[in-house]
Order: C-alpha cells, then structure tokens, then sequence
C-alpha cells in the first residue's frame, strides 16, 4: 500500500527534550575536572559529538519517532555513568573499567593497527562468507529442484546444519595448513549448511504452477533457473546473508582467538593477556561499529532489492 | 479439421506404492475454435485431463494429438490459467505479461511493453500494471493471468478452474469478460476445467460430464443462447440440459460427501 503522505510529528517533545538535556550533560561531565588523570578528552568530544549527530539524522530521516529519542537516551545514561563513575569519582577499578577519554583516544592514536586488523579480518570474512553462500544457494536450488537429490541432501543437511561451528573451530586450526584457511573454513562450514537447507526449502515451498507456467511457455532448463528459481528464491537468500553476517563474524572472532597473529579478534585478545583494558574496550567497540555498519549495508541492499513478498 | 483428440487414453500413477487409475479409455475430440467445459465432481479425473493437454504429465495408455500431432511435452503453443497464483510473484502485473510476449513472441521491450499494456486494457486492470501479484485482489490476479495466456496467443488455451477462488460477483464479471473475449477477435479452442453447472452453462459450446476415470455424457449447447446469468435460464432447452446435469451429479456423487 502506499502511504498518503508522512505523518509530521512534533519535534519539541519531552522525551526530544530530555535527549538533548543529557547530551550537553555529557558535555559538561566530560569538561569537569575528574580525580582520575586521563590523556586527552578530545577524541571522546569528538565521539559524542558525532553520536548527536548521528541521532539527529536518524530522527529526522525516521519521520522523529519517539522511539529514537529512547534510544538515545539509552546511550546517553549509559556514557554519563560510564563518565561519572571512572573518571570524575574514580569509584569502579581503575584498571579493569578505563576511562572514557582513554578508550576514545585509542580510535586516533592506534588507527593503523586497528585498521590493518579490520583489513585483516574482512578479507577472512568476505571468503568464507561469499563462498558459502555461493556454493550453498546454487547446490540448493539444484538440489531442491530434482526430488531424488534432495531426498539424500536434505536428510544430510538437516543433520550438519544445526551442529554449532564453533565446536570444530580449534579442530580445524589443528587440521589446516595454515590460520587463514583454517578461519575461512570455519566462517564456510558454519554458514554453508544453513544456506543450503534454506535453499532446498525456499524451492521445495514454491508453488509447482509457477514452474508449469514457465515450462508451457517453452522455457529451457537454464532459462527456469535463473529467470524462475533465482528471483523467487532471492528474497530468502538476502535474508539469509544478514543471519549468515553474524554467524561469519561469530565464527571468524572464535576462530581468531585460538592462532590468529592479526585480526579484531586477535587484537582484543592480545590486549587481554597484556592487561590493557582500555585497548581491549576499543576493540570491542570497533567490532561492534563493524558489525553494525555491515548489517546497515546488507539491510540497504535488502531494501533496494526485494520489492514484492506472496 | 479437428483440433484435438483423445485417443484411447489411460492414466495410473503410483502414490505410496499404491497405484491409481485416473483416467481410463478416453475418447474425445475437440473442434477448432470449440469451447469445452469439463465437468464433474473433484476428483474425476477432469483436472488430469487438462494437464495431459499442457503436456505436464504423459499418459500412460494411447495419445493426444493436437492437429494430428501427438504431445510431446509442455509448449507455448498452448496457454494456460490456473486457479490461483500462477503468476510471477517477483514481477509487476506488467512484467508477467511482457515477460510471456518476451519469450513465446520474442518481442522487443518496447513493443512488449505497448502490447502487455493493450491486453491489460482488454482484461480491465491496466491501472493495476505496475502493481505486484501480492498488491491485487484475487480478481485481479486472474485478469493478470488471462492476459498472460492472451499474449502467449495460443491456438488453444486450457483454463483449469480458474475463477474457483473468487466471491460470485467477480466470477461472473471475468465470465462476461472470457465471453467478451470469444465473441471478439479471440476465437480460440479453450478447453475450461470447473464444478460449477451454472459457470459450464454459460461458456461451453459443449459439456463434458465426467465421473471418476470416464466421460459419461457430452451435452451440445444452443448456439443462439444468452450467456449471462440473468436471462440464460430463460431458454427452456437450457434449462431441461441443467436439470439433466444435476441429475449426473446426484447420480455420480462419492458415498462418503466430506466436501
């Protein structure tokens, strides 16, 4: 259906209010001098800064649903205790909860080795992840079409798929030559089977006149399944691909853990074992701006993508 | 000359090692430009029959000839309209029709394009062109897919229950457009799957009555009827033809009537 117009909801709101109370509160937290001694807290500005903006734009764009300002109020509360907490009282420990300003400012000062080990993990994650789902949707479409090859697949598959990877990532860190195939096997083996019983179903599920249709049309084999099965199946399949993110970088950040020399996974680890807490709090919050940007981009393609629904 | 003919055909499959008999020593020809309603309770073997036709399923005693020639498999030289949701869901109303003038035709975009909008002017929902299957009613879906068969302009166009799905005013809307159709440029041989005794008597040049596995009796309709429902029953020879039909369907029905 489509929509008469946009709804124009009020901007001044007590909840819009109160957002923007607790940005400037930030602010000023941020400004007062703590009992903590923090490196600089320019880069944490920065960071909040950019988060306002951030949610400014996700209020405007989003028709300034109520629902965003939570949200921000949320995130809000969240760094202003963090904030008042560590550094301005110095209550929580002060190795195991760093400051603020320190784990902000290890975004500028540690750049290029954190962007080296994103590098390093994306190129793990987009092998296994895109050969996945490749082999698994294309072996499914096959296997799903001709009945005797689904009826030995599917039982098999409904077998593999719900074993968790993560219990043979250390065996196959042993079994491989070398870290990265190691990785990229287990980012493989943990979203290959899932694709593929998604796939066997999504064509198992459609209606048979819809094929009958193509065939009294005089269609080749070839023709039915990439103008027939592929489009009808590819809203399953992009669906599929944003589970199947997360499943990959699950996979890959274990698979790190155990042998890896580089990578996100690797560089929480190692700050870890070295007792740097303030590195290993940047780290996780880069992974999280990782997965979270990956998400944004598949749920865009999505979008763009996928028009119709039965 | 003669369209098509069943010739001594048999029809068995296997389902859970048990084997079934569908259809037995079929005999029926059907004239060009004739349009047959096959009737008779569900499961009487009517819907095989079509499907025999599409070449979807072979026969497994004697054969189908169209024009003299038998079978072979699926082809564009027949059409086809099922009861619901056989049209592309990932394609706009359209897409589905230009897809088909695309492929059988092989039109270019552009004339494709002109064309699929013509015959969705002819099937009343050109407004509806750039709507997907899941936005249009069921009505609707079926004037999409009575186009679509129109633009693969088959000889012979094979309708298996195709307004069974809809509420009685739509049916008889798309029943006057199937006629409007006929009576215009459209002279194909159709041959129309359905339940509905009031629905065969309206279309059908001839009836066909079927019980399970065979043809028990064909009925010739009047040329010179009215084929609407309003003054249809007027004509006492119809009338007399309907009494006889519902007496068949007394007479054929299954022992236990769990429908």
């Amino acid at each position: 259906m489509e929509a008469i117009g946009k709804t124009h909801r009020k901007v001044v709101t007590p909840s819009f209010i109160v957002t923007n109370v607790l940005f400037v509160a930030l602010l000023v937290a941020i400004t007062i001098p703590g009992k903590a001694k923090i490196a600089t807290p320019v880069p944490f500005y920065v960071a909040t800064v950019l988060i306002e903006a951030l949610y400014l734009w996700r209020f405007f764009a989003n028709d300034r649903k109520p629902s965003t300002n939570y949200i921000a109020i949320v995130v809000w509360a969240l760094l202003i205790a963090w904030e008042v907490c560590s550094t301005i009282l110095k209550i929580t420990h002060p190795v195991l909860i760093p400051n603020p300003e320190n784990v902000f400012n290890v975004f500028p000062t540690l750049w290029p080795e954190l962007t080296r080990n994103i590098y390093s993990s994306l190129q793990l994650v987009f092998a296994g992840y895109f050969s996945a789902l490749i082999l698994g949707n294309v072996i499914g479409l096959f296997v799903g079409w001709l009945p005797k090859l689904r009826d030995t697949v599917y039982p098999i598959a409904r077998v593999c798929a719900p074993i968790p990877a993560i219990v043979f990532a250390p065996y196959l860190i042993m079994l491989m030559p070398n870290f990265r195939s190691a990785a990229i096997m287990a980012i493989f083996l943990g979203i290959f089977w899932p694709t593929l019983l998604n796939a066997i179903l999504r064509v198992g599920s459609m209606d048979r006149r819809i094929v009958e249709s193509a065939r009294m049309m005089g269609l080749s084999t070839p023709q039915i399944i990439f103008q027939v099965f592929v489009p009808y199946t590819y809203p399953a399949i992009a669906t599929g691909m944003k589970v199947q993110m997360a499943t990959a970088m699950l996979m890959l950040v274990m698979a790190e853990m155990y042998g890896a020399t580089s990578g996100m996974g690797y560089f929480v680890l190692n700050y870890t074992n070295y007792g740097n807490y303030t590195n290993v709090v940047a780290g996780i919050i880069c992974v999280g701006l990782v997965v979270t940007v990956l998400d944004c981009l598949i749920s865009l393609l999505i979008k763009k993508t996928v028009k119709w629904s039965e | 000359m003669p369209t098509i003919e069943f010739k001594d055909v048999s029809y068995s499959y296997v389902d859970n090692d048990e084997s079934f008999l569908a259809l037995e020593d079929i005999n029926l020809t059907v004239d060009d430009g004739e349009f047959i309603c096959l009737v008779g309770h569900s499961g009487c073997g009517k819907s095989t029959m079509l499907s025999l036709l599409a070449g979807l399923t072979k026969p497994t005693e004697g054969e189908i000839c169209i024009d003299g020639k038998p079978i072979e498999g699926p082809g564009p030289d027949r059409s086809i309209v099922f009861q619901n949701y056989s049209l592309f869901p990932w394609q706009t109303a359209l897409k589905n029709v230009m897809f088909a003038l695309r492929k059988v035709k092989g039109m270019e975009k552009e004339a494709a394009r002109t064309r699929a909008l013509d015959l969705l002017e002819q099937v009343g929902v050109k407004e509806a062109a750039n709507r997907y299957p899941f936005q249009l009613s069921g009505g609707m879906r079926q004037r999409v897919a009575i186009a679509r068969a129109l633009a693969i302009d088959a000889p012979v166009m094979l309708l298996d229950e195709p307004f069974g799905a809809l509420d009685p005013m739509i049916r008889g809307k798309l029943q006057a457009l199937l006629m409007d159709l006929w009576a215009g440029s459209c002279c194909k041989t159709a041959i129309f799957v359905t339940h509905d005794i009031d629905e065969a008597l309206i279309l059908a040049d001839r009836i066909v009555f079927m019980e399970p596995r065979h043809i028990i009796k064909v009925f010739e309709l009047p040329k010179d009827r009215a084929h609407d429902m309003a003054s249809l029953y007027d004509n006492p020879e119809i009338r007399a033809i309907k009494a006889e039909v519902l007496d068949l369907f007394e007479q054929t029905a299954p022992e236990e009537d769990d429908e």
